[in-house]
């Protein structure tokens, strides 16, 4: 996917609002073709840095390039770029076809060759019949829907989205990520969108960025941001994760080595080294996701940790169940998630209060300097 | 209390109330069909002929005629004034907001005769102009955009600004937004903000005897005339047809501004 010219191009950009960084110093590439995803919590700055691709907000520094060409001086209304937005802004005076076709109004184009064109966009957004619909008669997916028809109506280079399913209900949400994914390889555009839910994002997008207090601070693609987060921040923003901390007690040069760290209280425990450079005796966090440990008896054998807790609550989600326990030592507690692959396993292994041993093994873990 | 809930008596007490209120009123249209110079009981014989004679009052005619100009004009110049500081407090965040509204309004509560006076001296010893139905229209323009600008605020209220921004982003330049989608959705404020600014402007009758000039406008001619009896007739019948129309216009421009944006 990724060709040699980025799509888009952020350079140094910085906005404040007053005294506020809402975007600090972002630099970003984003390939052609890309499914990508801005996340972040509400604040982070990600919808600035959109708006500043759509071009409702001017950078007080640093320059956006799209195919190479800066954009800053370039307004909302002539820029290669297209809209969704939050609220889907659907024109509650014009009716869907009036509504999808508002974008080739300005262009010299005749009635028919219009028509012909909404009619192949109610055919992608599969509301053939829609065209004649006023504004309040569709559902919030259909707006989605009508939305996004009349952003693709206009061929832009890039699509931009903000929080394009928000204001759907779960079940929708879940349909139209994979729908909009579709969509997105069909027509061929580089697809930007923000969000603040995690799983949006990963579900998506080819490439999130996490956004926090105006800055980036990790890219990467959704496997890489879960599995290996680059700082503390990214693996408790992605998901859950059960963060141990302790002192390097010994290293090696090698990186695929594993290096043991003393958790105080909590014990030894092993986890791979990476691509961390450190020595003995710094403080460092062994991250491991709830879903990697599993509750067991019997002490860990060779290539395993283990560590010695007690439960105290269990929640069954269904597909799953949480487990929490009070680990000695451990200021938060520690969450173990299982599948319930069979109708045995709903209940846990184990009873509240039980002493128990929480076993993993020790390549799922992952180092992270403090 | 529980006298009150009595059958008959709520009833009652309402119907006193409205006697009140529209019994004064409802006797012009009475006394200009009547065929009598003098407005008092009983009643002789139905006729029309003051509605003729009105009809050839001239300079009835004409006065009529300079209020319905000075009304129009002073509803398009409102209207617009009112939009734009309407369309400015709606849209952004600005300091001293509240204060500036309150300058907007401040006609409101201003009484109109000192405002006639002080329009007066500012008209004649300050700019030196002659007083004609300008002067009257530019102080009707004064009064009207508080009344504008309420309506207006209460239509672009609650307006997603977003859809301003879709516009844009579709391609659409700054003018055009404006006739595409902020002008359509923005109608039914805008025709409400005429209609009311209208009648504000038609019935007005203090600035307008300060401030005009040969012409007198309606009200004020209708003033000038109640002291001779002969010509009341006329001037009863010119009132009822007036009286109707105020009523269709005031509940049409309700009836608009209660329309909602549908969202």
């Amino acid at each position: 996917m990724p060709s040699s010219e980025p799509m888009i191009s952020i350079s140094g950009v910085s906005k404040h609002f007053g005294p506020v960084k809402a975007v600090n110093n972002v630099s970003l590439d984003i390939a052609r073709n890309e499914f990508f995803a801005i996340l972040g919590a509400s604040g982070s700055g990600k919808t600035t840095l959109l708006r500043m691709l759509a071009g409702f907000e001017i950078p007080n520094t640093g320059e956006i390039y799209i195919e190479g060409e800066p954009v800053s001086e370039i307004r909302p209304n002539h820029r290669p770029t297209n809209m969704v937005f939050q609220s889907y802004a659907i024109f509650p005076h014009l009716n869907v076809r009036e509504n999808i076709s508002y974008g080739l109004l300005n262009k010299k184009m005749t009635k028919a060759k219009i028509n012909e064109e909404v009619d192949a966009m109610l055919e992608l957004i599969r509301l053939p019949n829609y065209g004649h619909r006023a504004a309040h008669q569709l559902s919030g997916g259909e707006r989605q829907r009508v939305a996004l028809a009349r952003a693709l109506i206009c061929h832009p280079k890039v699509l931009l989205l903000d929080e394009p399913l928000g204001a759907l209900d779960k079940k929708l949400r879940e349909e139209m990520q994979i729908e909009l994914r579709q969509l997105q390889r069909k027509v061929g555009i580089t697809f930007v969108f923000v969000t603040h839910d995690q799983e949006e994002a990963l579900t998506m997008a080819d490439r999130i960025a996490v956004m926090s207090e105006g800055k980036i601070i990790q890219v990467d693609t959704p496997g890489t941001l879960y599995e290996t987060p680059s700082n503390i921040e990214v693996a408790e923003f992605i998901g859950n994760i059960n963060l141990l901390r302790g002192t390097v007690e010994s290293t090696s040069d090698n990186t695929s080595d594993i290096v043991v760290i003393d958790a105080g209280q909590v014990g030894q425990l092993s986890v791979p080294k990476g691509q961390n450079k450190i020595n003995s005796g710094d403080s460092v966090v062994l991250a491991v996701r709830p879903e990697k440990l599993r509750i067991t008896t019997e002490a860990p054998g060779n290539g395993y940790n283990g560590i010695r807790g007690k439960m105290i609550a269990e929640s069954y989600a269904g597909d799953r169940s949480y487990y929490y326990l009070n680990v000695e030592g451990l200021s938060r507690r520690l969450r173990v998630a299982n599948l319930n692959e069979y109708p045995s396993a709903v209940r846990s292994k184990a009873n509240e209060d039980e002493e128990v041993w929480v076993v993993w093994p020790i390549e799922s873990g992952l180092l992270l300097t403090a | 209390m529980e006298r009150l809930r009595r059958p008959g008596v709520v009833p009652l007490i309402i119907a006193f109330y409205m006697f009140i209120l529209y019994a004064p009123v409802l006797l012009l249209p009475v006394f200009s069909l009547n065929d009598s110079i003098y407005m008092n009981f009983p009643l002789k014989a139905f006729t029309t002929k003051w509605y003729v004679e009105m009809a050839n009052d001239v300079s009835l005619i004409k006065s009529l005629w300079a209020s319905v100009k000075i009304a129009l004009i002073a509803a398009f110049v409102s209207t617009v004034l009112g939009f734009l500081a309407a369309k400015a407090v709606t849209q952004y965040q600005m300091r001293w907001k509240g204060v500036l509204i309150g300058f907007i309004m401040l006609p409101l509560i201003v009484p109109s005769i000192i405002l006639g006076a002080s329009l007066l001296s500012f008209f004649r010893q300050f700019l030196d102009v002659n007083l004609s139905l300008w002067t009257v229209g530019l102080a009707h323009v004064l009064i009207c955009i508080p009344f504008s600008m309420l309506v207006l605020v209460a239509r672009l209220e609650g307006f997603d600004r977003s859809l301003e921004e879709a516009s844009y982003d579709l391609g659409m330049s700054a003018w055009q937004t404006f006739r595409r989608v902020t002008l359509p959705l923005a109608m039914p404020g805008v025709l409400a903000s005429m209609l009311l600014s209208f009648m504000v402007s038609f019935d007005e009758f203090l600035l307008a005897y300060f401030l005009s000039g040969n012409q007198a406008t309606l009200p004020v001619y209708m003033f000038s005339l109640i002291r001779f009896p002969k010509s009341m007739p006329a001037v009863l019948a010119l009132g009822s047809v007036i009286l109707i129309l105020s009523v269709v216009i005031i509940v049409v421009a309700e009836w608009l501004r209660r329309g909602k944006v549908k969202t």
